[in-house]
């Protein structure tokens, strides 16, 4: 009856620690409810989860302190042995095997208890000392192995979340700096941009400045030639001898001048293209 | 009566383009004095003793070109009637005689018999 009354307890308090687990946002905060809670669960001298993870990591708790260790894992020599086994243990305490942790056993002699159990693969080892006047019923062992499989499946969930914020990190950071190439992008697109802008306009003004010196080259051209034409249509009608000699020397310098002012824009026109090529 | 022979001042820096006006002019049988100016500022001068009828006007000269001529003709009140002949072909030019109420046509050279006929018909009216 006593029993009985006793292991529904435990439960009871396995489901409140079960509910602050769940509940963890950080490997710290996990700790915490565990150092706190798990003497209610059951009675201990030293408790500890120890799971191989690709990082492997182990929950140890005394009486006083709690450890978390990642870095500093170390598989115990029982765990080890465990491990190879894999059949639970149940042996004298050897305190030498835990020189790392800050053991009080009220008795002269505790007892070691180990059991090893899978978690998605990896192998997960919940150790428990227990002094001498502790009970550890053994059909307790499934409410060690499930509060060590909540707790692990919960830092599992950590470090996924852990995994997935620091990835969304990344992508965050490969976005800014896609986001930052592109603005590099668009800088030198606009500056393209701009280069051809200039050179268009840079063309269209030559091109006018083409357009006014072909104009005035074909004014400059029309004078002396409308003269010519213009002796030529007076010379038809003149009887006088000395009007036609005037017109005829009227002509030569008309068409001399002609000749000039076409031999000038040619001259002109070589030049500019010449410098155009340099 | 008679009417008066009418008066043509032919402005034109160059000597054989005045020449090539005068020998057309006496071509198309029209009768009228004839002055020609190879220098616009002594055709400006001569206008304020004989105000000719007509002044044919070139545009392109050294000095007076034919707009600053123009100009001044309208500062002196002038009313002699210009017809405009000159090499240039260009728009431009046309349009901003036509913007002169003395100018009463515009020739691109060379000027012609049958041209000066034209206009003796549409602006004599002697």
């Amino acid at each position: 009856m006593k029993r009985q009354s006793s292991t529904s307890f435990r439960y009871e308090a396995l489901s409140k620690v079960t509910n602050k687990v769940f509940n963890s946002t950080s490997l710290e905060a996990l700790n915490e409810v565990l150092a706190q809670h798990i003497k209610y669960i059951f009675d201990y001298s030293f408790f500890r989860i120890a799971v191989g993870f690709t990082q492997p990591l182990s929950l140890s708790y005394t009486k006083t302190n709690a450890y978390v260790e990642q870095e500093s894992f170390e598989w115990l020599p029982h765990e080890k042995a465990l491990i190879a086994s894999k059949i639970p243990i149940s042996e004298p305490f050897e305190r030498s095997n835990f020189k790392n942790y800050e053991i009080q056993i009220p008795t002269e002699h505790a007892t070691l208890y180990a059991w090893h159990h899978e978690f998605k693969e990896h192998s997960m080892c919940i150790t428990l000392v227990q002094s001498q006047n502790a009970n550890l019923f053994w059909s307790e062992a499934d409410l060690l192995i499930m509060l060590a499989e909540i707790v692990v499946a919960k830092v599992s969930k950590l470090a996924y979340l852990d995994l997935i914020a620091r990835k969304n990190k990344e992508l965050r950071m490969a976005l800014l700096e896609i986001e930052r190439q592109n603005e590099d992008i668009q800088a030198i697109v606009a500056n393209q941009e701009s280069i051809i802008e200039q050179r268009t306009n840079e063309l269209t003004k030559k091109n006018k400045t083409l357009l006014e010196i072909a104009t005035i080259n074909a004014h400059s051209l029309r004078e002396p030639l409308s003269r010519i034409l213009g002796l030529i249509q007076v010379a038809e009608g003149l009887t006088n001898k000395e009007e036609r000699d005037l017109t005829i020397e009227y002509l030569k310098i008309s068409a001399e001048e002609l000749d000039q002012r076409l031999q000038d824009i040619i001259e002109r026109s070589t030049q500019h293209f010449k410098e155009s090529l340099q | 009566m008679k009417k008066k022979t009418p008066l043509l001042y032919l402005v034109d820096d160059q000597k054989i383009v005045n020449f090539v006006n005068q020998k057309v002019i006496e071509s198309s049988g029209i009768s009228c004095g004839i002055k020609t100016f190879e220098d616009p500022k002594q055709a400006l001068k001569q206008l304020k003793h004989h105000v000719p009828d007509y002044i044919l006007l070139d545009i392109q000269m050294p000095e007076v070109d034919g707009w600053q001529f123009l100009e001044s003709l309208q500062q002196l009140q002038c009313r002699s009637k210009v017809v405009m002949v000159t090499s240039s072909t260009s728009r431009i030019d046309r349009q901003k005689a036509a913007a002169f109420s003395l100018v009463v046509d515009y020739v691109v050279k060379p000027l012609s018999v049958e041209q000066v006929k034209k206009l003796s018909e549409q602006h004599c009216t002697f």
